[in-house]
Formats: structure tokens, C-alpha cells, sequence
């Protein structure tokens, strides 16, 4: 439990996704000028991140390698393209189950769904799931928590860049490079982090 | 004929297609990538252990507990060697272990006495630690520190401004106490 | 005056690539391995080839395909494609250069899911002939390696004060800001490069309006001078008619 629990926090926020892994970063740029747009993102990837990481981990043990289903051959090099089409067909299925089951989260954060597949963050989590040897229950903590640290950083820095677009700010340095720069004040914050495990 | 049937032995054609090729490329790389990494081991453990004293890598070593590396230690530990004297007899235990330290991996062979359950040798064979901080680790006082200490119980001295350094090698060793304890590495006599 | 449409050629293709549509400093697409891999100049370097290589392979492989594969599931095969470029680019680096691999660390598979090219191979390679698209992933390539490399360059100079690359040391400065070869110094670097480069191109697209508007001002002013001459002429022309009547009138 100890374990699960420094795992929960350093994957929130000593290892935060965006701020020290770099994952991520094309959707954080692109969608956090708008505090809504940073929520409904910010969830989307949480679902995403997740439930993929869990499938991904049970597609790796039980159909690539060697297992009680698989008595053929040893398919793990296979890796890096079952687990993006896993994921993209994962994310068809979720918009369409989102779409019929809850028509007021699908307006929340449905049109950000297809965008996620090729986001680095969901592709990096399912891969690091694997490369750090996780148990099944590690991998529930490590994806929750990972994108719920992508969650947390794009969503208080929305509310930064909401600031922002009212200062005056030089005409080359608007919109990307001034978020950018705010971005590596936020990765100083984050760094003190280190020092608390 | 149908459009769905269509898409559907397209794709199937698509994904027998692209396993082929994958394969191909597996078999012709996984040797050289094998044999790489072969080689590397035996040059680091040289390091500590050099041939030309008659030490050599148990390389018949029998298939027993430490050569199958469960997956709860394969995340740090990525081998445990033995190495021979020049009388073929067990001299030291070699972990191979990495983990995640501040710019990248941290490789390090970390020998123990099997005998004595102590730390016998230690070498950071690859690392991207940051000079002068993460660095001092791999330096000679810091090394002599951890000389001599018994498994399991090894502490590393904190560095201030060195603190994903520590962790990483803290991590390691707490995970070959871990290895040692539970697969009981060690040898009477 | 239009000008007259020109057919692109290999050479606009890598320019574009290289400069105008450069796809670290103006696109502002494939991020996470920017700020990821620019540690070092070495690394650098060689994420931006491996990224030219899986482009020149995948445009073309794409550009190949591209009459075959119906459009309805288009996408899917394409990201197959890539995934199997970047799977065997993945395994020969691991054989034959082991130490880009671990340099490049988790950022290698990803490339799969690198917008520059699965971006490219939507934008332009699944209209366009196989040599175009080829020399599209070119330019885009070194575009991209350019990019890398200078953020790379800076920050190692910068923050470890000295540049190796395959073994020599290019430069020794004498100061280190070791915050820069750290996250923080990702986002930093590459923002204000961003915005330096903003303004500059700015700066040129102010200086092309105001000189295209000086051009279109003077021409209006000819316009209107040649105007204004063509009237003269012609009420000089009445004059000396109207004269020309008077005298023989008289």
C-alpha cells in the first residue's frame, strides 16, 4: 500500500507528465487558452489514459507473450503497433459508448476523444507501463494518476493563459512562446517537488 | 462485392502483410541486439574482474532462480552474473541494474560476497548524471562508502542537490536486497 | 501584376521544409521529442535523422500506397504503416548505433505518434506524386533536424558550457546555467527561441506590407499622374482645335 501510494505521488507529481516527462505537450500548447477547453481536454485524457493503460498491460500478457490464451509464439515485438491500433480503436469505442450513454459528458469532452489517439501522453503511458514492469494494480495507479497530473497542470494552466492574453505582451511573443515561458516557470515549481520523496 | 467485405480482407491482407515484415526485421536484429548487449556485460564486468587475473563470467551458469528474473525485480535488476576466480569457483555476484536517475538511466554493476553478504565492488557503467552534482556519485570517496556495507542494509549518503541521483541508486540496492534476501543468493562456507 | 504559378519544385519542397514552414520554430508540431531529446547536441542530431528517415520512408511508402488503400479507412493503415517504420528504424538503431537508442530513450516509439508525420503523409503525401512526397519528408526532416539541433546546441552550451559531439568538443564557454539541460530550461529555450524567430518573421512580413504598400502607392500615383497627363493632352488637343477653328474661322 506504502508503495502504491509513492507511486501515486511521484507519477502525479514528482514525474508529472508534462512538466518533467514531456508527454503531451502539442494538446497542452494547443488546447489550454480556455479554461473549458483545458477541463473538457484534461478529463478526456484521464478516461483515455486510464482505461488504454489497463488494456494495453492485458493485451501485452495475455495475447502478445506467451500466456494461457497464446500457446503460438512469442509476439511481443509486436509492441508499438498493436498498442496504437489499440488505442485508436479503444477511443472509437469510447466516443460512440460516451455518445449513447451520457449525451452531457460526450458535449463535454467528446470532440477532443479523436484528437487524444495520437497524443504522445496515452502511447508513452501504455509503453512505460510495460518497460517499468508494472503489476496489473500498479498500472491502474501509474495511468490514473499520471493523467490525472496532465489533468492538474493543464487546467491551472489555463487559468495562467486566460491572464496572459490580457497583458500586453510583444507581438512575436504572443500566444506560444509567451505560454511556453510560463510553462518553464511552472517546471521550476514542479521541480522543488523532487525533494519531497 | 461488398464494401465491408471488402474492407475487411483489405485490412486482413494489411495486418499479415505488416507481421511478415516485422518479423523479418525481429529475426535479423534481435541477434546483433542480443550480442550487443552480451558483449557490453562482459567488457563492464572486466572492468571490476579483470581476465587477465583469471577471473571469467560464469557463462555455464545453471539455469537456476537468478537466471529467469521474475518480473517484480526485472525493473531494476536486468542480470545477475557469477564471476569465477582463476580456480572456477564462485568469487562474486555481479547485479546488473539500472534506474531512472535525473538525465536518463543510471547503469550500474554492483558486486557482492556471496560468503560475506557484503559490497565488494561498484561501477556506474553508464549514467547521464549531471557534472559535479548527480556525477560525484560515481567518483572513488563516494564508491569507498559504499565498500564493505552488509546486504541488506546498505545506506547511501545523501548529496544535497543530488536527490533523483540518491534515489536511483538507493532503489537499486534496495531492490538487489530484495533479490538477495528473497532468493536466497547466499552461499555457506 | 499576378505572378505566374509555378510548379514545385524538389528544391521549394526542402526550403519550405527548412525554413518557411519549419515544423519546430513555425508549425509548432512534434513538441515532446523537442523539448524530450535536446539535452545534448549528439542527441539532438540524432533524433532529428531518425525522424528524416522515418519521414522519407513513410511519405513515400504512403505516396505509394496512396491509389490502393480505400479512403474510408485510410487512416488506420497509414498509422500501420508508420508503427512499422518506426518499429524496424527502432530495432536497427538498438543493433547497430546501441547508444543513440538509450539516448533517445522512450521518444523513439513515439515518433509513431509524432503529428509531423502522420500530419505530412494526411497533408501531402496522399495527394501527391511519390518523388514530391519524398522530398517533402526531406525538407520536413531537416526542418525538423535544424530545429532540434539548435535548441540542442543552445542548451548544451549554455548549461553545460561545452559541446561534444562524437567525441570532440566543439566549444568551451566558461559559464553554466545547469537549469537549462532540465525541464525548466526546455520550456525556456525553446519559448524564447519561438518568439525570437516570431518577431523577426514579423518584422519581414511588416517590411514586405509596407514596401508592397509603397508599390501600389506609387503605382496609383502613376496611374493617376498618366491620368491626369491624358487629360491634359486631350483638353490641349481641344485647345488647339478650338484655336485651329478660331483662326481659319477668322
Amino acid at each position: 500500500m506504502n508503495e502504491l501510494l509513492t507511486l501515486a505521488f511521484t507519477s502525479f507529481l514528482v514525474q508529472n507528465i508534462i512538466l518533467n516527462q514531456f508527454l503531451g505537450i502539442c494538446s497542452f500548447l494547443g488546447v489550454s487558452n480556455k479554461r473549458s477547453k483545458a477541463l473538457g481536454m484534461g478529463l478526456a485524457v484521464f478516461f483515455v489514459i486510464t482505461i488504454a493503460g489497463m488494456v494495453t498491460w492485458a493485451v501485452y500478457y495475455y495475447i502478445l507473450s506467451p500466456s494461457e490464451f497464446n500457446n503460438f509464439t512469442d509476439l511481443t515485438f509486436m509492441r508499438t503497433i498493436v498498442f496504437i491500433l489499440v488505442i485508436a480503436a479503444m477511443v472509437q469505442i469510447l466516443e460512440m459508448a460516451i455518445k449513447k450513454f451520457s449525451p452531457e459528458l460526450y458535449s463535454a469532452l467528446g470532440v477532443y476523444l479523436p484528437l487524444i489517439t495520437t497524443n504522445c501522453a496515452v502511447l508513452g503511458v501504455a509503453l512505460l507501463n510495460i518497460q517499468n514492469g508494472f503489476t496489473f494494480t500498479e498500472t491502474i495507479v501509474f495511468s490514473a494518476f499520471t493523467s490525472l497530473g496532465y489533468t492538474a497542470v493543464i487546467f491551472t494552466f489555463s487559468y495562467i493563459r486566460e491572464a496572459m492574453n490580457k497583458a500586453p505582451i510583444p507581438e512575436g511573443f504572443k500566444g506560444i512562446p509567451s505560454g511556453l515561458i510560463a510553462a518553464s516557470i511552472m517546471a521550476f515549481i514542479f521541480k522543488g517537488f523532487m525533494g519531497l520523496i | 462485392m461488398n464494401k465491408t467485405l471488402y474492407f475487411a480482407a483489405f485490412l486482413t491482407v494489411t495486418a499479415a502483410l505488416v507481421t511478415a515484415i516485422a518479423y523479418l526485421g525481429y529475426e535479423l536484429t534481435a541477434p546483433k541486439i542480443a550480442e550487443n548487449r552480451d558483449i557490453k556485460i562482459t567488457n563492464s564486468i572486466a572492468l571490476l574482474y579483470s581476465p587477465d587475473d583469471g577471473y571469467t563470467k560464469n557463462d555455464d551458469q545453471p539455469i537456476n532462480f537468478y537466471q529467469e528474473l521474475d518480473r517484480k525485480y526485472s525493473s531494476v535488476i536486468t542480470g545477475v552474473y557469477e564471476v569465477l576466480d582463476s580456480d572456477l569457483e564462485v568469487h562474486a555476484i555481479i547485479y546488473n541494474v539500472k534506474a531512472q536517475g535525473r538525465n536518463g538511466l543510471v547503469n550500474a554493476l554492483i558486486a557482492i560476497d556471496p560468503f560475506n553478504d557484503t559490497v565488494v565492488a561498484v561501477t556506474y557503467y553508464e549514467h547521464g548524471e549531471t557534472p559535479n552534482i548527480g556525477e560525484k556519485y560515481t567518483r572513488e570517496d563516494e564508491i569507498d562508502k559504499l565498500l564493505g556495507q552488509t546486504i541488506p542494509g546498505v545506506t547511501v549518503d545523501v548529496i544535497a542537490g543530488a536527490s533523483t541521483t540518491w534515489i536511483a541508486i538507493d532503489e537499486m540496492f534496495r531492490m538487489i536486497s530484495t533479490h538477495y534476501v528473497d532468493e536466497e543468493v547466499h552461499i555457506d562456507g | 501584376m499576378a505572378n505566374k504559378k509555378r510548379r514545385i519544385t524538389p528544391k521549394d519542397n526542402i526550403l519550405k521544409g527548412l525554413f518557411k514552414e519549419n515544423p519546430t520554430f513555425v508549425l509548432v508540431l512534434g513538441m515532446c521529442p523537442t523539448l524530450g531529446v535536446t539535452t545534448s547536441l549528439e542527441n539532438g542530431l540524432g533524433m532529428g535523422l531518425s525522424v528524416l528517415f522515418v519521414l522519407i520512408l513513410t511519405n513515400g511508402l504512403i505516396a505509394l500506397i496512396k491509389d490502393i488503400v480505400p479512403p474510408e479507412i485510410r487512416i488506420p493503415v497509414y498509422i500501420v504503416v508508420i508503427a512499422l517504420v518506426v518499429t524496424l528504424i527502432e530495432w536497427l538503431l538498438n543493433a547497430y548505433i546501441p547508444n543513440l537508442y538509450d539516448a533517445l530513450g522512450i521518444y523513439l516509439p513515439l515518433i509513431v505518434v509524432n503529428c509531423i508525420i502522420l500530419g505530412r503523409a494526411e497533408a501531402y503525401a496522399s495527394d501527391n506524386t511519390i518523388k514530391d512526397s519524398i522530398f517533402d519528408g526531406i525538407g520536413m526532416g531537416l526542418g525538423f533536424t535544424l530545429g532540434l539541433s539548435t535548441l540542442a546546441f543552445t542548451r548544451e552550451l549554455l548549461g553545460t558550457g561545452s559541446v561534444e559531439l562524437l567525441g570532440f568538443t566543439l566549444f568551451e564557454a566558461s559559464v553554466a546555467a545547469t537549469f537549462l539541460v532540465s525541464p525548466p530550461g526546455a520550456f525556456l529555450t525553446l519559448g524564447l527561441l519561438i518568439g525570437i524567430i516570431n518577431t523577426v518573421r514579423i518584422d519581414k512580413q511588416k517590411k514586405a506590407k509596407a514596401i508592397m504598400d509603397e508599390k501600389i502607392k506609387v503605382a496609383l500615383a502613376k496611374k493617376a499622374a498618366k491620368k491626369a497627363a491624358l487629360e491634359e493632352e486631350q483638353n490641349k488637343d481641344i485647345f488647339k482645335i478650338n484655336t485651329k477653328e478660331v483662326l481659319t474661322n477668322e
